[in-house]
């Protein structure tokens, strides 16, 4: 190395090299196999009515039975969308990369400009320079190949633009910078900007024009440069509004400690630990983007843009919070288990406490959306999400009910592997779902080719009774172990019994009398429900928590120097 | 089972990270109602150790027991008489101190709260202050106040006063002297700065390398350890071999000796290569300590 | 009381004790009669182990220099005083061990030292006049 320049490619290399590869792969790919893909179903890409290929592609084959029909629409879902989607998922993390900003070990902050940069013996237009003209490329390039090398449909005029991506580039360094010292008010100005830049495709031509690109490139430049100086000089403390944050804190924290002088038993203490901790985030994150979503379309209709992604929308709040509860459940960033550790507390109390904050994050952030879905169908005025999917009021609450649940689980299920606190581990349900997202397309290649799923399908029920009874089989032998190693009492396996028992009969009972399926659905649909209620997971989360407090001795005992 | 005779007993104890051993048949008896110091340089093996004593890590060979209960397999049972101080301040950096103390106040029966306010007003911690926004000696001192707030039968110290100011060193040796003079209460703690350990500890335990070399009262110990001044007829070409004797220090015709027990024959082996004893003194902790460091013990 | 302890001196702390308790008798900073802290308000004032400081008491005891009286405390005993000289020549004594060791260590014969003595007294006298 022998320039700062290399030095400092080497340093960006080294700390995104996983990304970067992942990027390139997936840009290749879908160069090399998109035309593949749209080959085989017979979609033009180049047609200038991507939805009206939608359409006709979809009214074929109708004969097919409905599993068929959902991969059928999944596959062109992501035909239509998909490469859009990889690129602006793409952009968006080379955007991210050239803010260089890292993860804080000491404060556990995420993104923070590393000051020892300015260490260096550069100036900071040097810093500055080299990492915006090297973005800028990088961006500038992706987006050709993107641009040119797949043949996307053309579906959505704003993200073809080269120079939104470049602005975009500019103004989330300048953001990042100057609210440094600021992380709460960053993150909502970033996840502000976000919306806008993805949610208003109405106004494409305003923002493409050169009037408004340009100012705000020369803006986005400006304010990220001098934003690194101040970084590097220290100025903008945020003295002042960490002032009115400290004393918003103060006034939730005495109404907190109003109601009682102390805790009546260790399991409160500790539902208390598990809420403050996480779950208490997890859920003023959701309902926060809920609720600006909703504010800024009021805001768009406000000044008399047209809501056309009303009812898109309405569909994404309904799987925000599975996402993002399925997200927080997969990092594996726990720092405070030494402290957990040494409490006169057992694996299992620990366990329950989680399963329990999470299940009251679950039923808050769900009220929340509900509150948001009711701020937009009053917006709408006429349509609503949940009036989509029926219009019979007991089928939306079974829906409600059943993504409640669904949420409660998706950051339960994932606790058994993440608790290890072993990095490979944890990155397993990750893989889950890679292997699931991609069986999808791939079934539905196979069924398109000709080969027969009759046999999975008219024995459905048979399969889901074998995975119960290898469900039930594996639970015996989770709690057959753990009463050996004296991990869980018996009385404490009977009440995690009772609860699952009282979990499935509530979701039967909501399936069978609200939601009203089918009568040929009814047994898969019971069989699935009592195939997804966790209960081996939970006991296996025990264990996991267990393995991690005694066996291993701590994440950092192995790799760095014992004492 | 209730409380057996030692606080704490380990016996046999064997660990590996790897390849590596980090303890070497440890064997360790702490009697009840004294302070205990485990003396030795970093990478000895003292943390592994406590992890044992905490219940972090499983005994791969050999016992461990505290109180008579096995901390891995009764938690609950051992973390309740037991008071943590440890060296990394594992305390969540997002509580504040009010909601620690209340929080820790839920898991003990005996939490004494006025005794925690004195506590808190003598270590001058503000209620509101969060976590993340202490000194390190704040931190500290939080974490020894919730640690002594509830009167543990025993308080285990992990390097409690690695990085730590003066003031704030001799309120931790205070919180250990009253600890142990309340009739019954156990210390066991790990330090590298001998002076304390001199001055704190009724019985030391030295590690080296994950073997513990010597074990038993300190002044036993002291007293069994001898300085020697030498003197040589003349200065050895090259440095002088003594047998018996773990350290040899000096130039020319000055050597200083220290040697472990006999003392005697330390003295015959002087003379027999050359040199006379001109001063016997008795050597401080941290001497007996380097001595030990560079002696090969395997 | 003020004592002064240092750790690592070699001299075991709870000697340091007792010989500086025996030498404020002696100097006369502690009467007959006194009463020294209790043991646990010594150890944390000193910072030493209590079982250290009840060490040095025992031994105090043990030569008569101080009484333990049943629920009110430890006192300096009446005895004190007469060993008050015996204690003050002992503790020369020890200075002209070392001296003497010195001596012969720089190879000065005892007679010089003597003469030296004598030397030194004389030249400080006239100061200690008015």
């Amino acid at each position: 190395m022998n320039t700062p320049t290399a030095a400092l490619a080497w340093e960006f290399w080294q700390r995104h090299r996983r990304r970067l590869i992942i990027i390139v792969v997936t840009v290749v790919g879908f160069i090399c196999l998109y035309p593949k893909m749209c080959a085989v179903v017979g979609f033009n890409p180049d047609s200038s009515d991507a939805p009206g290929e939608f359409a006709r592609l979809l009214s074929l084959d109708l004969n097919h039975p409905m599993p068929i029909r959902m991969f059928q629409v999944l596959y062109l879902m992501f035909l239509v969308g998909g490469p859009l989607l990889a690129m602006v998922l793409s952009l968006l993390c080379v955007v991210w990369m050239f803010t260089f900003t890292e993860t804080d070990l000491a404060t556990k902050n995420p993104m923070v400009f590393p000051v020892r940069l300015f260490t260096l013996p550069v100036s900071t237009s040097f810093l500055f320079w080299r990492i915006t003209i090297s973005g800028l490329i990088s961006i500038l390039g992706l987006w050709t190949l993107w641009k040119y090398g797949v043949h996307q449909p053309e579906t959505f005029k704003i993200f073809q633009g080269c120079y939104v991506w470049l602005t975009l580039l500019v103004l989330a360094q300048a953001i990042v910078w100057s609210l440094a010292a600021w992380p709460f008010t960053r993150m909502l100005a970033v996840l502000t900007l976000l919306l806008l830049v993805l949610v208003l495709p109405s106004g494409s031509n305003v923002l493409e024009s050169p009037l408004v690109m340009i100012p705000l490139f020369l803006l986005g430049t400006v304010l990220a440069r001098l934003s690194l100086q101040k970084i590097r000089q220290g100025e903008w403390q945020g003295r002042i509004w960490s002032l009115w944050l400290s004393r918003f804190s103060h006034w939730i924290t005495r109404a907190e400690l109003r109601g009682s002088r102390q805790f009546s038993s260790p399991a409160q203490a500790q539902l208390w630990f598990e809420w403050r901790r996480s779950a208490a985030r997890v859920c003023l994150i959701t309902s926060t983007l809920a609720l600006l979503t909703v504010a800024s379309l009021a805001a768009c209709s406000f000044f008399g843009y047209p809501l056309i992604l009303a009812n898109s929308i309405g569909f994404a709040l309904l799987t925000t919070p599975l996402v993002i509860f399925g997200l927080f459940s997969i990092s594996p960033t726990r720092s405070d288990l030494p402290f957990m550790f040494t409490r006169p507390l057992t694996s299992n109390a620990i366990v329950t406490s989680i399963l329990q904050s999470t299940a009251l994050s679950a039923l808050l952030s769900w009220i929340m959306i509900l509150v948001a879905l009711a701020g937009l169908a009053w917006l709408n005025d006429d349509h609503s999400a949940l009036q989509e999917i029926s219009s019979l009021p007991a089928r939306r609450v079974a829906l409600v009910i059943g993504l409640i649940f669904l949420t409660w689980r998706s950051a339960v299920v994932n606790l058994s592997f993440v608790l290890t606190e072993n990095r490979q581990v944890s990155q397993v349900p990750v893989w889950i779902l890679t292997v699931l997202w991609l069986t999808g397309p791939g079934v539905f290649i196979l069924v398109q080719n000709g080969v027969q799923f009759g046999w999975f399908w008219n024995h459905l029920s048979v399969w889901a009774l074998t995975l119960i009874a290898l469900k039930f089989l594996f639970t015996f032998q989770v709690y057959r172990t753990a009463l050996k190693r004296r991990l869980l009492t018996p009385s404490t396996i009977t009440r995690q019994l009772i609860i699952w028992i009282l979990i499935v009969a509530a979701l039967l009972a909501t399936l069978i009398f609200l939601a009203k399926p089918d009568p040929d659905a009814l047994i898969p649909a019971c069989l699935g429900i009592i195939l997804l209620v966790p209960l081996a997971r939970t006991g296996l989360a025990s264990f996991s928590l267990a393995w991690s407090r005694h066996a291993s001795g701590g994440p950092t005992t192995r790799w760095s120097e014992f004492k | 089972m209730n409380s057996a005779s030692h606080a704490i007993e380990i016996n046999g104890l064997n660990r590996k990270f790897g390849a590596k051993l980090a303890l070497k048949q440890v064997s360790l008896q702490v009697p009840r109602g004294r302070v205990f110091g485990l003396v030795g340089g970093n990478g000895a093996g003292k943390t592994t150790l406590i992890k044992h004593l905490l219940g972090r890590l499983t005994p791969e060979q050999g016992s461990v027991r505290v109180f008579g209960f096995d901390p891995v397999t009764d938690p609950v049972a051992v973390l309740s008489r037991m008071g943590y101080l440890s060296e990394n301040r594992d305390l969540p950096a997002w509580m504040r101190v009010d909601e620690l103390i209340r929080y820790t106040a839920a898991f003990y029966p005996g939490w004494d709260a006025a005794y925690a306010e004195n506590l808190r007003r003598q270590f001058n911690l503000d209620n509101r202050t969060k976590i993340k926004a202490l000194s390190r000696g704040e931190n500290a001192k939080t974490g020894l106040l919730i640690a002594l707030a509830y009167r543990p039968e025993l308080l285990l110290l992990d390097e409690p006063s690695s990085g730590l100011d003066p003031v704030v060193r001799r309120d931790i040796l205070e919180a250990i002297i009253r600890t142990v003079a309340d009739e019954g209460r156990t210390v066991f703690f790990s330090s590298h700065l001998l002076e304390e350990v001199e001055r704190v500890a009724d019985d030391i335990a030295m590690m080296f390398n994950g073997k513990v070399v010597l074990t038993g009262p300190l002044d036993q110990v002291k007293a069994s350890h001898h300085r020697l001044i030498l003197r040589f007829d003349s200065a050895p070409p090259s440095p002088p071999q003594v047998p018996g004797v773990l350290s040899l220090t000096g130039s020319g015709r000055e050597w200083t000796a220290i040697c472990n027990g006999g003392r005697d024959e330390a003295v015959a082996a002087a003379a027999r290569v050359g040199a006379r004893v001109m001063a016997e003194e008795s050597p401080s902790l941290d001497e007996i300590f380097v001595a030990w460091a560079g002696f090969k013990t395997e | 009381m003020q004592l002064h302890i240092s750790a690592g001196d070699g001299v075991p702390i709870y000697l340091q004790i007792a010989n500086q308790v025996k030498y404020q008798v002696a100097a006369g900073r502690l009467a007959a009669g006194d009463e020294i802290p209790p043991i646990r308000v010594l150890a944390h004032q000193l910072l030493v182990n209590p079982n250290t400081v009840a060490r040095a008491y025992l031994e105090l005891e043990r030569e008569g220099i101080v009484q333990k009286r049943h629920g009110s405390g430890t006192y300096i005993t009446d005895a004190g005083s007469p060993l008050a000289r015996k204690e003050r020549l002992k503790i020369l004594s020890g200075r002209v061990d070392a001296l003497l060791a010195e001596a012969r260590h720089l190879e000065v014969d005892a007679q010089e030292l003597i003469r030296l003595i004598k030397e030194r007294s004389q030249s400080i006298q006239p100061k200690e006049a008015p």
